[in-house]
């Protein structure tokens, strides 16, 4: 009843409402702050700021009010406002950073715990502070996403992941808005974004809005850091295997500035195998604010270099029954992206948005594994010729902009416009006398328009959003709806959507030794890849210092495509028409809690998920299960504050084995010589059933330590140079190594099967930072 | 204490050692191994009898596999038949490519259709079929060596799927490989990598068996799927046919 009267009372009073909005900034740096909760005192309204540090608070009915700032780590703060019917757009509010024990590991904790904040239905988001506080998640932004309870690895020794079940090439990754593709360094199998440059790292895992298209499971959006105003801050950390650091400073020109970089090599496999290697990545970003705009302008360049033949190893290892042999790859990738986003105020109910950026990524990869023997019990040449030649490059010149409009007081309209422009280079040999090369140039042009409407404790999105790609097909509309009702300390949120991808990549799982990029391929003249998405979930308080997030979803997958690498000679050479048409789902459960307890902080997850597919062609379109397909997965990111300056942290996966087609049966494989009148033989196992066996399940244990220097060299060399902190850090990995967690299993003759690990030891590292 | 002393010891008899298999997977829908012949024969058009061959071996479930076990079948009896005769094909040790099945008199005859019929105790019977194609129409006087590019021109036949160029020196040789649509195909082959002079020129013509069998792909990946690509029925392996031109370069 009481939330009848609160409705109605609403109701009444929009007319006469207003609307309150500005950006929230830190003020020392003058950097914008997420996920800062505004309240309005007295009355049940409120906002918090988005990835812009921007917030909104709409229909503020018409009186004196007090505007309460809140955020962890820093100091609340209080502003007076009068409503009396127009617009109020109050520029920049700055809060003052708070001096709290154990502030990064209270912001981990507490980072999920923005009640007014209106987050997508699925969306898993981490404060970066996560990342330089558990250093067994090496600073990388991928292993981090990992602990996200809607995302599944079915490789080890590949960056790529699922996430709820669809396709890692159905992703998106986005820097400052910029889409990046292959976003990972193939020398660490990390992510090519250096952590001390990030500001947020935001995960949408499927059910998000009309203003996010062009990918089906997920966009990862990762906001860089903006600068300082008055000083030059940084921290960097020098290590036998390269730099890695970042500097932050007020702009010669106006604005504030920020540059990072990264540059490692692995020196034993330079000098022990004479192997050539290295990579490298460098953000650059400049912003600044004229009247109501506020500009940016974002760079970023990585480069991976590796030269491998593990011949040359041969110095060390003879092998005189070969008669020859050579293995190893050679991969050069090249990513670029730089572009130019503006954000106007243009009057206090309406922002608009436009962003022009270059994206580029290139790479050739080259997989070779060749040997003769002769066996002398069958008389014949044994031979293997293994070659897998990639050449894949895209660039995307994309403009776009948008309009939001707060001028209906209960609602929120958003308008957009998108558009692409592609180049698809694709030169793919699966051995080395075969090979296709597509060039061809497409464009995306899409819209969206979307509606946020605001009914008393009730919130609900409606949106579209359309898209032809390339000019000769059709329209394709993409409907999507939301909405979180408040009851009490909880919110129950649903999701239903429609997604479209006009790119898909060739999953090469099952032909190169380890698949850790996407090759991209337009979709033109055929069916977009298409997803829907069911969503529901509840989320809410457990304590006072503890969330809970549950979600079920289902995903039709009615369109989705292979690359069928084993059909005949004209399709491979001509590899736009291997793509085989199939369709699949995925559903599932997740549980997430997070929060603080006692000395604990962190958050714990567990999921119950099933996908599955069917192709034609594979087993007479019989359905199987996905690769990525992990039934049970737990999983938890723990930190605990030891004292004031350590910090021991933990992170721990217990999953179910991934699905993989187990031999049963082999034959050798002929090669026909035809200038020799000759064949040659290797042996090939073949299984009629895909994914007919389950690995076992893994285990992963790793743990932490962070302490603050107050005395020793370490101490003594950042005071030297002048620096504010110092810090040491030991990470111990693969602790439970006595129990194994096989990725591959070989036979071997008279023995048997063998389960290979990626490590049998457990892997210690330490490492050393300072700060300024 | 005592709780700290269970947990090792369940820890020490629950660890896989480096030496242990480690744990296994778990089959989680069944799937037989099926027997059978594995085989490719190839009728061999280039105008000399006996060329054409067969090497005739069986599958093998993995965990028979030895250092020293043996998978070429010796008592198969191979036939190929046309409509107006039956050829046999025996076992023998050949010089140049080890233990086959041959017939020193048989020669293919260009666009006949030859069945295959392949028998082994205890195994299943094999079967295939193939259309000989007829040896390439290379247009020698189009022959052009320029700038290091070897162009030469060849008329199209409909039952060619693929050819593969060959030009040769004293040294070394260089291969082309295009897929035919039917059409004239001029066909050009880098000599940078040629070693001398070119000397020779060669050109194979697939049928689609195998050029299909050639160009299907094989993984070195454990526990990854492929379709097996086999042109015959009851077993593995390909029954193809190749024809051959041959041309010296002045």
């Amino acid at each position: 009843m009481k939330k009848l009267i609160l409705i109605l009372w609403f109701s009444v009073h929009l007319l006469e409402a207003a609307n309150v909005s500005g950006y929230v900034a830190d003020q020392e740096s003058g950097e914008t702050i997420i996920g800062v909760n505004i309240m309005v005192t007295g009355i049940d309204l409120g906002a918090a700021t988005d990835r812009n540090g921007f917030f909104t608070i709409t229909g503020i009915p018409a009186g004196g009010y007090q505007l309460r700032f809140s955020h962890i780590a820093y100091e609340n703060q209080q502003m007076d406002v009068e409503i009396a019917g127009d617009d109020i757009y109050l520029a920049t509010v700055k809060l003052v950073s708070a001096t709290i024990k154990g502030e990064s590991v209270t912001v981990t904790g507490n980072r999920g715990k923005i009640i007014k904040r209106d987050m997508d239905i699925a969306s898993f988001e981490v404060d970066p502070v996560v990342l330089r506080e558990v250093p067994t998640l090496g600073r990388d932004v991928f292993r981090l996403v990992q602990f996200s309870p809607s995302t599944t690895v079915s490789d080890p020794i590949s960056p790529l992941y699922y996430v709820r079940g669809s396709d890692p090439g159905e992703n998106l990754v986005q820097l400052d808005g910029m889409t990046i593709y292959n976003p990972q360094h193939m020398l660490s199998l990390q992510a090519i974004f250096n952590p001390y440059a990030i500001k947020n790292i935001e995960m949408l895992v499927g059910g998000y809005d009309a203003e996010f298209g062009g990918r089906n499971s997920s966009i990862l959006y990762i906001s860089s850091r903006e600068g300082h105003q008055d000083q030059v801050k940084g921290e960097f950390k020098p290590s036998t295997s390269g730099f890695k650091g970042a500097v932050e400073f007020p702009a010669p020109i106006g604005g504030t500035a920020m540059l990072s970089g990264r540059i490692m090599t692995s020196l034993l496999n330079r000098v022990l195998m004479n192997m050539p290697n290295y990579m490298g990545d460098f953000n650059g970003a400049w912003q600044n604010t004229i009247g109501n705009t506020k500009m940016r302008l974002s760079t970023f360049f990585a480069r991976d270099y590796m030269d491998y033949d593990f011949h040359r190893f041969s110095i060390y290892f003879t092998q005189p029954y070969m008669k020859d042999y050579s293995f190893g790859f050679l991969s050069d990738a090249t990513n670029l992206a730089a572009g130019i986003k503006t954000r106007t105020i243009i009057t206090p109910s309406l922002v608009g948005e436009s962003h022009v950026y270059f994206s580029r990524f290139s790479v050739e990869n080259n997989n070779f594994f060749s040997f003769s023997a002769y066996d002398s019990i069958q008389d014949i040449d044994v031979v293997l010729k293994y070659n897998t030649k990639i050449i894949n490059r895209i660039s995307d010149f994309t403009a776009k902009a948008n309009l939001t409009y707060l001028g209906f007081r209960n609602q929120t309209l958003k308008l957009g416009i998108e558009n692409s422009n592609y180049n698809f280079y694709n030169d793919a040999g699966i051995f080395s006398d075969k090979s296709s090369i597509t060039d061809v140039n497409s464009a995306l042009l899409s819209f969206y328009f979307q509606d946020k409407v605001e009914l008393g404790p009730a919130l609900i999105k409606l949106g579209f959003r359309e898209a032809r790609f390339h000019r000769d097909s059709k329209w394709r509309i993409e409907p999507r709806a939301s909405m979180a009702i408040k009851l009490g300390n909880s919110k129950l949120k649903a999701a239903w959507g429609r997604y479209h991808q006009f790119i898909t990549t060739m999953n090469t799982q099952d032909v190169e030794i380890s698949q850790y990029l996407d090759y991209y391929f337009p979709l033109r003249n055929v069916q977009p890849l298409t997803s829907i998405h069911y969503i529901l979930g509840m989320e809410g308080r457990l304590s006072h210092k503890l969330d809970y997030t549950v979600t079920a979803y289902y995903k039709d997958l009615p369109v989705l495509y292979r690359f069928d690498y084993n059909s005949n000679a004209s399709s491979i050479f001509s590899y736009g028409t291997a793509l085989e048409q199939g369709s699949g789902q995925a559903h599932g459960a997740e549980l997430m809690i997070r929060g603080d307890w006692n000395r604990f902080s962190g958050w714990t997850s567990y999921s119950w998920s099933r996908s599955t597919r069917s192709y034609p062609t594979i087993q007479n379109g019989q359905e199987f299960l996905y690769d990525g397909d992990q039934t049970h997965n737990l999983k938890a990111v723990l930190l605990y504050k030891l004292t004031e300056d350590i910090t021991a942290s933990s992170t721990v996966k217990f999953s179910s084995g991934f699905p993989r087609t187990w031999e049963i049966g082999n034959y050798n494989h002929y090669t026909y010589d035809p200038l020799t009148n000759t064949v040659g033989v290797f042996p090939e196992p073949y299984t009629p059933v895909k994914n007919n066996y389950r690995y076992p399940a893994r285990l992963e244990l790793d743990i932490g330590w962070k302490k603050k220097l107050r005395s020793g060299f370490g101490y003594y060399l950042a005071e030297y140079i002048g620096s504010d902190e110092s810090y040491f850090t030991l990470s111990i990995s693969n602790l439970l190594f006595l129990r194994r967690n096989p990725y591959m299993y070989i036979y071997i003759p008279e023995y048997g099967y063998y389960g290979y690990d990626i490590a049998y030891f457990p892997m210690v590292s330490a490492g050393y930072s300072i700060k300024f | 204490m005592k709780k700290i002393l269970i947990l090792i010891l369940i820890a020490l008899i629950s660890c896989d050692l480096p030496q242990d298999p480690g744990p296994m997977p778990t089959e989680i829908i069944q799937s037989d191994y099926i027997p059978g012949l594995n085989i490719i024969g190839v009728l061999r058009n280039d105008g000399i009898p006996g060329t054409s061959f067969f090497r005739v071996e069986r599958s093998w479930e993995t965990e028979e596999a030895t250092m020293e076990f043996i998978v070429t079948v010796e008592n198969a009896t191979v036939t190929i038949a046309s409509d107006s005769s039956i050829w046999v094909f025996t076992f023998t040790i050949d010089s140049l490519r080890g233990e086959i099945y041959a017939n020193p008199d048989f020669s293919p005859a260009e666009q006949v259709n030859y069945q295959l019929i392949a028998n082994a105790p205890g195994l299943p019977e094999l079967t295939g079929e193939v259309i000989v194609p007829a040896v390439p129409a290379v247009d020698i006087s189009s022959i052009l060596i320029e700038n290091n590019i070897f162009q030469v021109s060849i008329a199209g036949q409909a039952e060619i799927e693929m050819y593969d160029i060959v030009v040769i020196s004293d040294f070394n040789s260089i291969t082309k490989r295009y897929l035919s649509n039917g059409d004239t195909l001029i066909a050009k082959v880098n000599l940078s990598n040629l070693i001398g002079e070119p000397m020779g020129l060669a050109v194979y013509a697939y049928e689609t068996n195998l050029a299909q069998y050639q160009t299907s792909t094989t993984t070195i990946k454990p526990q990854t799927y492929h379709e097996a690509v086999n042109t015959v029925l009851g077993g593995y392996g390909c029954f193809g046919a190749v024809s051959v031109f041959t041309f010296t370069i002045n």
